[in-house]
Parts: structure tokens; C-alpha cells; sequence
């Protein structure tokens, strides 16, 4: 793999490092059936800074899914409040919600979920096409291959996703996450459908992208690559059950209370 | 609205190379839908033409005709003209601007070597300046032509030039022969002018002066629906003054002539040419339109879940778009460019489909229906297809792409399609098949009436023999007057044809009949008792002593006419049908009464003949009917029974009648088998298209029932195949879905029930005519509906259940 024409995004490396993009407090989610309450979540509380890496680990059913759907606004929380870049975002319109989605939030999945019909251009494009106003098509193709130079996958632009390999699916995937310059990129299990060959390549690709300044909120199972991110999230039963940082920076329980001091004020 | 349509654009090259992939999706969408909207565009352009569109004409909406309204006996009639009154009202009327008489007359068109039949239209020159038509050749009739002026002219139909004079450009100033006289040829009208149709749905072929016109001018007794009007009503003359006025002057000449008694009225009524032409036609319109809306709404039900089953396909699809920041209506976009496309093949296609079906109107239903010739792909016709194009691509756009559950996203993304994810729901499952069921088995009811009224015409037994029987019409020759020399010459000329047909090996026995016995139309007199009390108007008809015997007609009472050799008799036996001497004399003691249809001229009733039935006739009143003996006082007519499968033509006749009177001419010879033919004809097209509809309702239904269950089943297969994986028996699990599926199927046919029931109660209070509804013969539509809802349920959930249960658990 080769990394010349990365360019650092300047836009992100410009802000100060310890600015709050996303702040989630008393989070709780509640799955209703007709029997039975699930409390998935059960009041989180959580502040993601500009630049930052963090991993969330936990056992199964543990609600980290639930987590990242939150924070990625394709799910709405049952109580508690969520900000993105100080804006309150928990009661939003479905429209609005959209448009956050659209502006602020890259997702990149385990099962990849890219598009079939489409060609790795087009599905990488997509996120640019639901901008509002519409850009310009001279202006989407430069982005695309912008963000697939960051993948190294330009050379592949017209090939259908069925035709590559897991691994460069998955570099597909980071691509369509990056191209809206987003303000975090979300990943669900990254590495849950790829080989260990191909599941390291995709980690150091984040690494990569993370030191040239995207903020990175990423679930996982495996401890070595939850190991690679400068915050380690545990979760257990619904709550963030304890926290490690690896990075420069880390967050103590009394920052996040002035925080929401800050904020209540 | 730039960026939209970007975007809409961008969207249809995406929609379009999705679709090829689905070729089986995209071919049924367009499949069912274009045919429906075939079907929908053309019932839509009849009623637009029968119910909305104008006449053809400059001042369309102002053209009126007046009618004549008689009260005689207590009994009240209108439509049927008598001559003199229309004179009277020509020379004298103070309301129209302009008022033209016109009077339908049939006439063979000598000169050309078929001599074929050709419908005139007798007129003076108003009617042109009212219609205006283009000309493609010469003039008009003119002015100068108009009443008592005798100019021998003819207007030809441009129709009418190509297809008997060749499209011969040198015709102005040539003679042409129609009847018995020779007409100059000063004009030939426009291809695109469309001259209103008689009350057979004929347009004329010829217009001559009003003067040749072959009506009793001074009988007020005479009247015939032939005779008619246009006029264009004077500005400020309201309908009503109009036919005030025209109906007091009428009136009073008419109590003063002899063919009214002592308490008779007549008068006037103004109606628009427009409803004189369309007539009850928009009632046989506004049916097929219902019938086709029907089968629209069963078409549209069957395609919406098409797309329902594709937006469970796309749903994956749809929901990444939607994590990516797709909003609900840039989504229902990319919905919309899917169906815009399929819809929009689909209405170009059944655009092609109602051309189709306008040529085949013409064709099929020239005769019954009304300006069927202005019916084609005009403007109308394009901006309602693209209304309904475009409506229904945003209806199934927009119930698909509903699918999407914004608030659990990531549950969509992450189910693989394993039976959890989304569904169509149970309860819109239930409805789309209530639906179909319901409008399939309202849509089969309502075809069992129709179809049953109409086999009841078409099978309905005539009574009488029409086998190896021909009826000769021939032309009374010109000259003939009405006086009585002129009468027993005419008599004795028919005798004379009478039997030099005789002589024909081929032929066994002629009767004189001034009617074929059955025939489009009907044709009445007015009879007196003794006293010259008028007790009704029948049919009737005027016979020879063998028409009975020829018709196989049997008399139920007293004898026949005797037999006239000698042509100055006169008249004074009558020979009533039965059911008319049940009304005449309900003690059974007809036979010896006295009637009269001149007060000089006692008919003594001398026998009973079987009733028989005429196809066309709605009540029993068309059993009503009388006999005369013969006399030659119209064109001549010729019941002519023959030897088994010989058969009769004009070459055979016509050398034989020159011989006798070189002016005869053979206005038809026509056999009674295809008389009855043509007169159950249209019964016979109505019966035929109704089932078409009927199966075509059927066929969607069943599709629709098996398009929702088989994808309600496959998103079943995996909770299926644990049942079937823990060991339930099949049977069991097949009851248990069948008994979920034919659930919404009866609910369907409840309704159905229920609708016509209401519909029944609505129709029955609009028609004037009574329709006897067969119960039995809808409640046959049941076990078919069911039997094929039972089919349609059942193939999917076989397929479920005959196969290994871990092929559903593992989903493959
Ligand atoms: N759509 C849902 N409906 C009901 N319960 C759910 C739903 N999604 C998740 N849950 C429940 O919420 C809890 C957390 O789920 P999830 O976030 O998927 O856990 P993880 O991803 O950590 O394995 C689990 O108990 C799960 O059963
Ligand atoms: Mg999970």
C-alpha cells in the first residue's frame, strides 16, 4: 500500500485539539416489544474531542451497536440530550437528521453495505448527491477521487463492489466515509468481516487517516485493535463501565463535569 | 428546481440500468399496466367525445333541433315528425336565426354497378350555412336551390367520392343516378367534416334539395323519426319560448286537421343537436368507463405491490441512501424515476393499445355507438395519459418508498434479509387482497348481469321458422302515386312478381309482406275500436294468406286471409297476435270483433297468431302486433321460402323483374338467418368483450392474490422452516397459512357483497328500464372466485413447505 498522494486534511488539523465536537449526556435507549423492555442503554455520558481515536469494546449485547447508531443519528435515544459541534441534535426532524447525517457523520460498516447496482465511483459519490443545494458533477468528481486516492483505490473506479475483494470493499467504504469531510467518522466493526491480513491493513489505514486529523469513534471486539486508539471505551450493561486512554490527552470524570457545567450555563 | 432536476436525472440513468436487471418486475409492471391503460384511454376518449367534446361544428353549442311532442288518447310521444308540421314550421317559424329541415332517406345509387345502398340526407340550404363545412370540391346547395325550386343536385361525402366515384377530381358538373332520378353533381364536402350521424349511427353519403324528398306533405297523421331539424335559436329566444311558440302553432293546425280527436295536443321541444346525436350512448359509455376503472383500480392494487415486493428489495439499498443522509423525498425521487420510467413505457404503449382499440371500435361498434369517427389521439387524449402516468408513478413511488423506517436505520442494515427487517404490514397485505377480491367480484357480478342479458337476447328463441326463408325488398317504381289505379296496378305488379319468383326452381313459396318479419327498429300503426276509439299504436304488418304457413307461425285460433288473385280488394279482415288479443279482449272472445285504422274501414278480427319475439325488444309490449291483408301501398316486400340450403341473390331476381318493369330495382335480398344475425350482433359483441373484461379482471386478481401471498410467504420461509425444522407436519402449517390468507379473501367478497348491493339500489333508481337481475348467475361468480383466490393462495405456500427446512433457514 501507498501513501504519496495522501493530503492532511487541513480543515481538521487547523482546530485546537481539545475542542468538544460531540457530547452525549444521560443517554438511555429503551427497545419496547410488546413483553419485554430492553434497556440498552442506560445513561451514557460522553465527550468526543476534535482529533480524537477512540475504541469501544464490550461483550455482546452490551449496547455498543446501539452507541454508534446513536451517535451516527440512525437512531433516536429515548431520553438525554446529544450535541454535535454544539448544536443540539436529539430532536430533530427527519429531514434535519438527514442532513446532519449527510454533512457531519461518515459511517463505514462491518458488512460494508455498499450499493451492488452502483460502481465504486457512484457509491462513493453518494453522500455528495444528497447535498443541498446539488454540487456541481465536476465538483463530486474531484472529491470522489480525492477520497479514493486516500484509500488507494482510484484505479478502481468503474469496477462494481462485487468485484473486489473484502478488503478493498472495505477501503471503499472508509472512501465514501471521508468524502463529505465529515466531522466523525463512525466504524462498526471494521475488521469483522475480513481476514487478518486485510482487517491490519484497514486498521493502519485508520491510524493513518486519524493522525492527519479525522476523529475516529470506531466498535470493536478485538482488544488489539481496540489497543490502537488513543481512548478505550468499555462498555458493560448499557453504561461506559471504565475508560483508558493511550493517547496525549485523556478525559477524567471532573473535565466532563465541567463541561456539562459549561454547557448548563 | 434546477438541482431537482438534476437530480431526477441523475436518478432515471441510475432507475434505468436497475430495471434492466429486474426484467421480470419491469415486464409485468409495463404488462399490466399498459394494457389496463389501453383499455383506460380509449373508454376515456369515448366518453370525452359522447359526454364533453363538441360537435364538430362552428356554434356547435348553439344548434338545436325541434322536435315534435304528440298527446293522443292520454298516451305522450316526442321524436317522430309529421311533415306538414314541419313545413309549417319552416315557412312560419319567427325564432330561429337560421332553421333547416332534414329528412333520412335510403336510396340505391343506380348508375354504379353495385348499386349499393346509400343514405341521403334531403335538405334546404340552411343546413349547410348552420354546419359549415369545408368542401373539397365545388359548392354547396345554394339559396337559389332551396324550397319549391326543383334544382336536381347533389352534395357528395368525401367518404362517399373515394369509395363509389373513384375519387374522380373531374366529377363537378357530371350526372349521377340515385333513386330514379339523375342529379348534377355541384360539390363534394371536406375528408374532415364530420356531418351528423342518423339515429343508426349512419352518416350520409349524399345531401339533395329538399324537394325529392318522398314524404306525404299533407298527411298529419304520418309521422317519422326521418324527419328532423337543425335550427340555431334567434339571440335573447330562450329554448323554452321557442318551443312554446313553435308547439302553440303547431297545435293548432293539427286539432284542425283530420288525423286528431277530440282531446289530442301537440307541441314542441328544443333539444341540442349534441344530445339528439349522443343520445342514451353516454350511458353505455359511462358504464364501460366504470368497468374499466374497475379493472384500473385492480391493475394498480396488483402493481403497487409489485413495488412494494421491490421496495423490500431495494430496502437495503434505501436504507445505506438513507444513512448517508438521503432525505425521505430524495428517496421517494429515486422511487419516482423507477416507476416514472415503467409508467411512462407503459403509457406509450397503451396509447398504442387505444389506437388499437379506436380502429376496433370503428369497427366492431360503428353502428351502435355514435361519433365513434372523431375518436383518436388528439390533445385530450395525451395530457389525460400523461396526467395518469405521471399520478400513478408518484402513487407507487410514493407507497414504496414509504418502506423506509427512518427511526431504526441501523436494524435495517444490519438484518440480512432473514425474515426480520421489513415487511410489508399484515394489515396492507390483508387490504391488497380485500381489494382485489373485492373489485374482481364486483366487476364478475356486474359482467354476469350484462352477459346475462345479453345471452338472453342472443339464445332467446324467435318463435318462428327462419330457416332457407329470404325477404326480397324492391323499389316501388317511380311514377307511382298513392291514388287507386295507381294502388291496384301496384297490386297487381307484385302478384305478377309474386309468381314469376314462384316459377324459380328453387324457390317453394312467396308471400307479400310490406316488413321483413324481424328487423333494427319497429314500426307502428294506431288502432280503433268499433267505435273509432283509439286503443293503442302496435306493430303491425300487411301479409299474404301463406305468411303464416311460410313462417312456420302457427294460428292459435280462427284461419288466414284468403288468398287475393284479383288486386282490387279491399281490406276489412284483421289477424291479431296473441298476446295482443289478450290485451284486446281479455275474455279470450277476440275473434269477430270489429276494429279500425280509418273510421270508413271495419277490420273483423278472423284469427290468433303465436306471438314471436324480435331480438331488441325490453318489453312485452313488443309481442303486441297486428296483420292486414297485402297491399302494395309502400315499397314492395317478398317473404320468399326456398328449397333446403338454396339460396337467393340479386343477379338471380333482378334479370326477372326488368323483364316484368324495366324501373324495379332490388333494394335488398337478405335471408332471415343473417337478419337475426345482424340484429344480435351487437348482443353478441357486448357478451363477448364483457367476458373478455370479466377474464381479464379475473386474471389480475389471481395475480395479485399470488403476488401478495408469495411475497408474504417468502418473507414467512424462515419462521416456516422452524416450524417445519421442530417437526410440525406440513398440513398443519398449510392450514394454518391458508387459513390466514383466505381471511382478507372473504372479508374481499363481503364487501363485494355489500358494494353491490348499494350499487344496485343506485342504478336501479337511475334507469328508466327495468334490469331482471339473476341472482343465481351472480352468485356463480362466488365458488369461481373463491376456487381461484383458493389457487392463489395455495401455490405459494406449497412451494414453502414441500422444500428441505434448512434451505429456508439458511436462507437460500
Ligand atoms: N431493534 C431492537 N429491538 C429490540 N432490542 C434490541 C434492538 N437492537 C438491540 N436490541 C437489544 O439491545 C441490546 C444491545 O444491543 P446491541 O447494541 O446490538 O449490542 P452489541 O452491539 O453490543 O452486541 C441487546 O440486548 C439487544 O438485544
Ligand atoms: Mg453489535
Amino acid at each position: 500500500m501507498t501513501h504519496e498522494n495522501v493530503t492532511p486534511m487541513t480543515s481538521i488539523k487547523a482546530e485546537a485539539p481539545q475542542k468538544v465536537i460531540i457530547e452525549m449526556k444521560s443517554l438511555t435507549k429503551v427497545f419496547s416489544t410488546e413483553s419485554i423492555e430492553t434497556h440498552a442503554l442506560r445513561g451514557v455520558n460522553l465527550a468526543i474531542y476534535n482529533q480524537d481515536y477512540i475504541s469501544i469494546s464490550g461483550p455482546s449485547g452490551c449496547g455498543k451497536s446501539t452507541l454508534l447508531s446513536l451517535l451516527g443519528l440512525l437512531d433516536t435515544p429515548t431520553s438525554g440530550q446529544y450535541f454535535i459541534d454544539g448544536q443540539d441534535v436529539s430532536n430533530l426532524s427527519i429531514n434535519d437528521r438527514a442532513e446532519i447525517r449527510n454533512q457531519h457523520i461518515g459511517f463505514v460498516f462491518q458488512a460494508f453495505n455498499l450499493i451492488d447496482e452502483l460502481s465504486v465511483f457512484d457509491n462513493v459519490a453518494l453522500p455528495l448527491r444528497y447535498r443541498e443545494p446539488a454540487m456541481l458533477e465536476k465538483d463530486i468528481k474531484k472529491e470522489v477521487l480525492t477520497s479514493l486516492e486516500k484509500v488507494a483505490m482510484s484505479h478502481r473506479c468503474d469496477h462494481k463492489p462485487n468485484q473486489l475483494s473484502g478488503g478493498q470493499q472495505q477501503r471503499i467504504a472508509i472512501a465514501r466515509g471521508l468524502v463529505g469531510k465529515p466531522t466523525i467518522l463512525l466504524v462498526d466493526e471494521p475488521t469483522g468481516n475480513l481476514d487478518s491480513k486485510n482487517g491490519d491493513a484497514v486498521m493502519a489505514m485508520l491510524a493513518k487517516l486519524n493522525s492527519e486529523g479525522m476523529t475516529i469513534c470506531m466498535v470493536t471486539h478485538d482488544p488489539r485493535y481496540a489497543d490502537m486508539a488513543k481512548r478505550k471505551l468499555h462498555l458493560l450493561d448499557g453504561l461506559i463501565a471504565d475508560e483508558y486512554g493511550t493517547g496525549e490527552y485523556s478525559v477524567d470524570a471532573l473535565a466532563l463535569e465541567k463541561l456539562s457545567a459549561q454547557e448548563a450555563k | 428546481m434546477n438541482s431537482f432536476l438534476r437530480h431526477l436525472k441523475f436518478e432515471l440513468s441510475l432507475a434505468k440500468s436497475a430495471l434492466l436487471k429486474v426484467p421480470g418486475f419491469s415486464a409485468t409492471v409495463i404488462a399490466t399496466l399498459s394494457v389496463t391503460l389501453g383499455a383506460l384511454i380509449c373508454i376515456f376518449s369515448l366518453n370525452h367525445v359522447l359526454l364533453v367534446k363538441s360537435l364538430p361544428y362552428t356554434n356547435a353549442e348553439q344548434l338545436v333541433v325541434v322536435q315534435q311532442s304528440y298527446t293522443e288518447g292520454g298516451e305522450s310521444w316526442s321524436g317522430s315528425q309529421s311533415a306538414p308540421g314541419m313545413l309549417l314550421w319552416y315557412k312560419n317559424q319567427q325564432v330561429f336565426d337560421e332553421f333547416s329541415l332534414v329528412f333520412d332517406h335510403k336510396e340505391l345509387v343506380a348508375d354504379h354497378p353495385d348499386q349499393p345502398n346509400a343514405l341521403i340526407n334531403f335538405v334546404t340550404p340552411e343546413y349547410f350555412s348552420l354546419l359549415t363545412p369545408q368542401m373539397h370540391l365545388g359548392r354547396v346547395i345554394k339559396e337559389s336551390e332551396g324550397l319549391d325550386t326543383h334544382q336536381a343536385v347533389v352534395v357528395l361525402s368525401y367518404q362517399t367520392w373515394q369509395k363509389w366515384y373513384q375519387s374522380d377530381t373531374n366529377i363537378i358538373g357530371r350526372k349521377t343516378m340515385i333513386g330514379h332520378i339523375s342529379y348534377k353533381v355541384i360539390g363534394v364536402t371536406g375528408e374532415s367534416f364530420m356531418a351528423p350521424e342518423n339515429r343508426y349511427n349512419e352518416a350520409p353519403n349524399f345531401w339533395i334539395p329538399w324537394d325529392y324528398q318522398s314524404l306525404d306533405i299533407t298527411h298529419w297523421g304520418i309521422m317519422t323519426r326521418a324527419l328532423n331539424s337543425i335550427g340555431k335559436l334567434k339571440a335573447g329566444i330562450s329554448p323554452r319560448q321557442a318551443s312554446a311558440q313553435l308547439g302553440a302553432m303547431l297545435n293548432e293546425k293539427f286539432i284542425a286537421s283530420d288525423a286528431s280527436e277530440d282531446g289530442d295536443t301537440a307541441g314542441a321541444k328544443i333539444v341540442s343537436l349534441k344530445d339528439v346525436i349522443v343520445g342514451d350512448s353516454s350511458r353505455v359509455a359511462l358504464l364501460l368507463l366504470s368497468g374499466v376503472i374497475g379493472l384500473l383500480l385492480i391493475a394498480v392494487t396488483n402493481v403497487t405491490n409489485l413495488f412494494l415486493s421491490r421496495a423490500a428489495q431495494k430496502q437495503r439499498t434505501m436504507a445505506i441512501q438513507a444513512a448517508l443522509g438521503a432525505k425521505p423525498n430524495q428517496l421517494f425521487i429515486s422511487m419516482f424515476a423507477e416507476s416514472l420510467i415503467l409508467s411512462v413505457v407503459a403509457g406509450a404503449l397503451g396509447l398504442l393499445i387505444a389506437g388499437w382499440g379506436f380502429v376496433l371500435l370503428d369497427e366492431l361498434a360503428a353502428q351502435q355507438l355514435p361519433r365513434i369517427s372523431e375518436l383518436g389521439i388528439d390533445n385530450t387524449t395525451l395530457m389525460f395519459t400523461g396526467f395518469i402516468v405521471i399520478f400513478l408513478a408518484g402513487v407507487f413511488a410514493k407507497l414504496s418508498s414509504r418502506v423506509v423506517n427512518y427511526d431504526a436505520l441501523q436494524a435495517q442494515l444490519q438484518s440480512s434479509g432473514k425474515g426480520s427487517g421489513l415487511q410489508v404490514s399484515k394489515r396492507v397485505r390483508h387490504f391488497l387482497i380485500a381489494m382485489q377480491v373485492a373489485l374482481a367480484t364486483l366487476l364478475l357480478a356486474g359482467a354476469s348481469v350484462v352477459i346475462e342479458q345479453a345471452l338472453e337476447t342472443i339464445l332467446h328463441p324467435l318463435g318462428f321458422n327462419e330457416e332457407d326463408v329470404f325477404y326480397l325488398r324492391v323499389d316501388r317504381p317511380k311514377g307511382a302515386n298513392y291514388s287507386q289505379e295507381s294502388l291496384v296496378e301496384m297490386n297487381l305488379l307484385t302478384l305478377t312478381i309474386k309468381s314469376e319468383l314462384e316459377k324459380l326452381p328453387q324457390v317453394e313459396k312467396v308471400s307479400r309482406s310490406i316488413r321483413p318479419v324481424i328487423f333494427k327498429g319497429n314500426n307502428s300503426m294506431g288502432l280503433n275500436d268499433r267505435n273509432d276509439k283509439r286503443v293503442g299504436s302496435f306493430a303491425f304488418n300487411m301479409v299474404d294468406h301463406n305468411y303464416f304457413d311460410i313462417l312456420e307461425l302457427p294460428l292459435v285460433q280462427g284461419k288466414t286471409f284468403i288468398e287475393q288473385k284479383d288486386p282490387r280488394y279491399s281490406i276489412n279482415e284483421i289477424i291479431l297476435s296473441e298476446s295482443l288479443a289478450q290485451e284486446l279482449a281479455p275474455a279470450g272472445d277476440a275473434i269477430g270483433k270489429v276494429f279500425k285504422i280509418q273510421p270508413t274501414q271495419p277490420l273483423k278480427v278472423i284469427g290468433i297468431a303465436k306471438d314471436y319475439y324480435r331480438p331488441g325488444m325490453n318489453n312485452e309490449y313488443g309481442y303486441h302486433r297486428y296483420y292486414l291483408p297485402y297491399a302494395a301501398f309502400e315499397d314492395f316486400g317478398f317473404d320468399i321460402k326456398v328449397t333446403e340450403g338454396a339460396q337467393l341473390t340479386r343477379e338471380l331476381i333482378l334479370p326477372l323483374l326488368l323483364k316484368l318493369n324495366s324501373k324495379l330495382r332490388i333494394r335488398t335480398v337478405i335471408s332471415h338467418t343473417q337478419q337475426h344475425a345482424d340484429l344480435i350482433y351487437k348482443h353478441k359483441l357486448t357478451a363477448g368483450l364483457t367476458i373478455v373484461l370479466g377474464l381479464l379482471s379475473l386474471l389480475l386478481a389471481a395475480a395479485g392474490i399470488y403476488g401478495v401471498l408469495n411475497y408474504s410467504t417468502q418473507m414467512r420461509r424462515y419462521e416456516l422452516g422452524i416450524h417445519l425444522a421442530l417437526g410440525a407436519k406440513t398440513h398443519r402449517i398449510k392450514n394454518m397459512v391458508m387459513k390466514e390468507s383466505l381471511y382478507p379473501v372473504l372479508i374481499g367478497m363481503l364487501c363485494s357483497a355489500v358494494l353491490s348491493v348499494i350499487i344496485f339500489l343506485i342504478v336501479r333508481q337511475q334507469l328508466s328500464f327495468v334490469i331482471n337481475i339473476n341472482i343465481v348467475g351472480m352468485l356463480m361468480v362466488v365458488p369461481i372466485m373463491l376456487a381461484v383466490a383458493y389457487i392463489a393462495c395455495y401455490i405459494p405456500i406449497k412451494a414453502a413447505i414441500t422444500e428441505d427446512p434448512i434451505k429456508a433457514l439458511r436462507n437460500e
